[in-house]
């Protein structure tokens, strides 16, 4: 195991029944990187998340956040996390700014500690309005912006972001990604897993192509290669 | 027009085959059990009723006209539940947005066939109600007298039909204006304002059926008193509850054709109305209503942080609240009727432990189903938000304990209506007893489906809570309270008979209380902490 590795995935395994998901999966996310998942629909991106995040539990492998095993000790693992998944679905009778109180409540912070966190979020993407409202009336763009922010509170180690910019409008996708490299240069690290190769090309310092369950590739620098080339090529050779 | 209606009737009766499809056999157990209920509650008010009149019987005039005021009032409290029901089942449906309304809303077809297919459905719902409360009462009214079986179905049977219309045609209409006009600003003042209609209306059903002149009734000579009792508000000819009672005593006639048009003129305007408002007061569900707010006050205690989320759940979900109130009020208006009914007809003393047995059994039944609507889906209700709360450095055991208490809070009102039951109830049982042995069995269920909800959640129907609690796993629940009910109400008639002592009696309920909730609350930890690994 990577003794500097903030996620450290290693030989992990997911079936549902008849179904491989995962097969024998490994990687690491090291301190203040960008480690962006791209591979085709039903490849095994949000199995692998789903994971790591420990909303299911491998059949067989590891996985540990910050040396902390996720399904060993998942409240102190969870505790390092942020989480958002693919489609943040929402309680729909809870404003935003309730979310996020709640949410920072339930991470344990203390009042002094939510007033200046939310006070700092809320200014991210201009929506500060938004946050006012019940959430039932949001969009799926504010819905992610909103998950987002909560996934920011209690000061995480790891960011675990399935699908980041679905749903968001280009100046929303450019602060995102702003907000990633921010996040990441301050100590941060993040893993996530998109379909949009432009977005991963610009932001991701690593990139790993998933197909049929398998890591099949691991590029380090993105910026340095045609990443649509690539994936193309990649994937396709995996077919065949 | 019906060829779109009745592909709209179809698209439920498709749901409803869909449902069966999935683990046939104990659904259709299941169903059969719900069906038993339902005929066993209509049995209980038959022969309930049947006995009752036979006693009433043996006095000549008063007896028979008892027996008509009784049939009045039933019917008019029934009818005004009715009323209630078809008031919340519409405004809930106009104030909670979904998708399939949505969908057919941009289709090219009038709305007058949505507005058809919800009056069928709720039609449908108004017509079981009614099947297993006034038909059995009507039932035992003819058992006895010189009327044939065909007259007798084709009376009770009249009856249902122009009932279930009328409730219709007023609830779903005062509905549909109450939607229409709740703006922004004025939104929590159009609701307050129909809860207080509701609630002035239910304070005069109340004084109607028992105005104080009733009182008096035994104190005046033989020969006044038809002249006095016809007198009475109730006895009134313009009230629809009589000119239902004239079919019920006389079967066709003058009376029948002039209810039976002033139904069909109701039915007719409630339509218009309905079809008028229709559009607009499904835009209306778009705008952010200007519902009250209740801020979420940040505590430095993890679970009440929880716990509020959960009860607002309740508090800001139109169609929770809805059916929250509704069960609430039914239960507040049936059981304070029925124990003030007990209280001017000077119930005999024989039998005062069956209309303890029998008000208890409600009182149970009546909460089983408020905490299965409301409490029993706590869990369930999280599907779409899964992501976010088993993601969350939370204990299983905070999770299971958050529930346990928002269930409990929630299930807290119905402590107060056994509190205004056995207050009322003049019966001879002590009343400390009953108050006891009610709250235990309350606080019980409340706990139980809390966690039984959390052992097998269907998080798949967690936007639609409703379908959880009618649901295979709501209709089971259903069946664990009605034989609690059962063996609970032969524990509370041995105490009633004095065939046990009460103090044995609140022993027993309470060990077995914790005897059944020790496992449950261990099978509902194991449960929760598998799901938060294995969605």
């Amino acid at each position: 195991m990577n003794q500097l590795a903030i996620l450290h995935v290693e030989n992990v395994s997911k079936s549902f029944g008849k179904l491989h998901a995962l097969r024998s999966v490994s990687f690491d996310v090291r301190p203040k990187e960008i480690y962006a998942l791209i591979g085709p629909n039903g490849s095994g991106k949000t199995t692998l998340i789903n994971n790591i995040v420990g909303l299911l539990k491998p059949d067989n492998g590891e996985i540990t956040i910050a040396g902390i095993d996720i399904n060993q000790k998942p409240i102190t693992a969870k505790a390092l996390l942020g989480y958002v998944p693919d489609n943040p679905a929402n309680y729909p009778f809870l404003t935003g700014m309730e979310f996020l109180y709640l949410t920072a409540r339930l991470k344990h912070l203390s009042q002094a500690e939510i007033d200046k966190e939310v006070g700092r979020l809320k200014d991210i993407f201009p929506i500060e309005d938004v946050l006012n409202t019940p959430m039932a009336g949001y969009s799926r763009g504010s819905l992610q912006k909103t998950a987002f922010l909560a996934s920011l509170l209690g000061d995480p180690k790891l960011l675990v972001i399935d699908e980041p910019v679905v749903g968001l409008d280009p100046l929303s996708i450019k602060i995102f990604g702003e907000k990633l490299q921010q996040f990441s240069k301050s100590g941060g690290s993040v893993f996530l897993s998109t379909h949009t190769l432009t977005f991963a090309h610009k932001y991701a310092d690593r990139v790993g192509i998933i197909h049929e369950g398998k890591l099949i590739h691991e590029v380090g620098d993105p910026k340095k290669v045609d990443l649509e080339k690539m994936y193309e090529k990649e994937v396709h050779t995996a077919y065949v | 027009m019906f060829n779109t209606l009745s592909v709209l009737i179809k698209l439920d009766l498709q749901a409803t085959r869909r449902w069966f499809e999935k683990e046939a056999i104990w659904k259709f157990l299941i169903a059969l059990a719900f069906l038993s209920v339902m005929i066993g509650v209509g049995l209980l008010i038959y022969y309930f009723s049947l006995f009752y009149f036979k006693y009433l019987s043996e006095f000549e005039v008063y007896g028979d006209l008892t027996i008509g005021y009784v049939l009045r009032a039933t019917i008019l409290i029934i009818a005004w539940i009715g009323i209630l029901s078809s008031f919340i089942g519409t405004l809930t449906f106009l104030l909670s947005p979904n998708k399939v309304t949505d969908n057919l809303v941009t289709l090219p077809i009038d709305p007058l066939n949505i507005i058809s297919w919800q009056i069928v459905k709720t039609f449908v719902l108004n017509l079981s109600l009614f099947l297993i409360t006034i038909f059995p009462l009507a039932l035992s009214y003819f058992s006895g007298r010189n009327i044939s079986l065909a007259d007798s179905i084709f009376r009770s049977v009249s009856v249902l039909l122009i009932l279930s219309l009328l409730v219709e045609s007023l609830g779903s209409a005062f509905a549909y204006i109450i939607a229409n006009s709740i703006k922004k600003k004025e939104g929590p003042l159009y609701l307050f304002g129909a809860a207080l209609v509701f609630l002035l209306g239910t304070i005069l059903v109340y004084f109607i059926i028992f105005p104080g002149r009733l009182d008096i009734l035994s104190e005046i000579e033989i020969e006044n008193f038809a002249g006095v009792f016809n007198n009475l508000p109730l006895m009134r000819s313009c009230f629809i509850a009589n000119s239902l009672t004239g079919i019920l005593e006389n079967g066709f006639g003058t009376h029948y054709l002039s209810i039976a048009s002033v139904t069909s003129l109701l039915l007719i305007m409630s339509i218009l109305i309905q079809r008028m408002l229709f559009i607009t007061s499904w835009q209306q569900v778009r705008l952010d209503l200007n519902l009250p707010k209740l801020k979420i006050i940040p505590t430095k205690v993890l679970t009440l942080n929880l716990i509020k989320k959960d009860i607002l759940s309740i508090l800001r979900s139109p169609k929770e609240l809805g059916y929250g109130i509704f069960l609430f009020l039914m239960l507040i208006i049936f059981l304070s009727l029925f124990a003030r009914g007990i209280e001017v007809n000077r119930i005999p003393t024989r039998f005062t432990s069956s209309a303890v047995v029998f008000s208890w059994f409600w009182l149970i039944f009546y909460s089983g189903t408020y905490i299965i609507r409301l409490v029993f889906p706590l869990m369930a209700r999280e599907g779409r938000t899964r992501w976010w709360l088993f993601s969350l450095p939370i204990k299983t055991a905070r999770l299971v304990e958050s529930k346990t208490l928002a269930g409990l809070l929630i299930s807290l009102p119905l402590l107060l209506v056994g509190f205004i039951e056995w207050s009322l109830s003049p019966i001879g049982t002590p009343n400390l007893y009953l108050l006891a042995s009610g709250s235990l069995v309350i606080i019980w269920l409340a706990l139980s489906l809390t966690l039984i909800g959390m052992i097998n959640p269907d998080y798949t129907l967690g936007d639609d809570p409703e379908k959880v609690s009618t649901g295979f796993a709501g209709l089971t629940a259903l069946g664990i309270v009605v034989l609690a009910g059962t063996a609970l109400s032969y524990l509370i008639n041995l105490s009633a008979k004095g065939d046990i002592s009460l103090s044995d009696s609140l022993g027993m309920l309470f060990i077995a209380g914790l005897a059944t909730l020790a496992p449950l609350l261990l099978v509902a930890l194991r449960s929760t902490e598998k799901h938060t690994v294995e969605v």
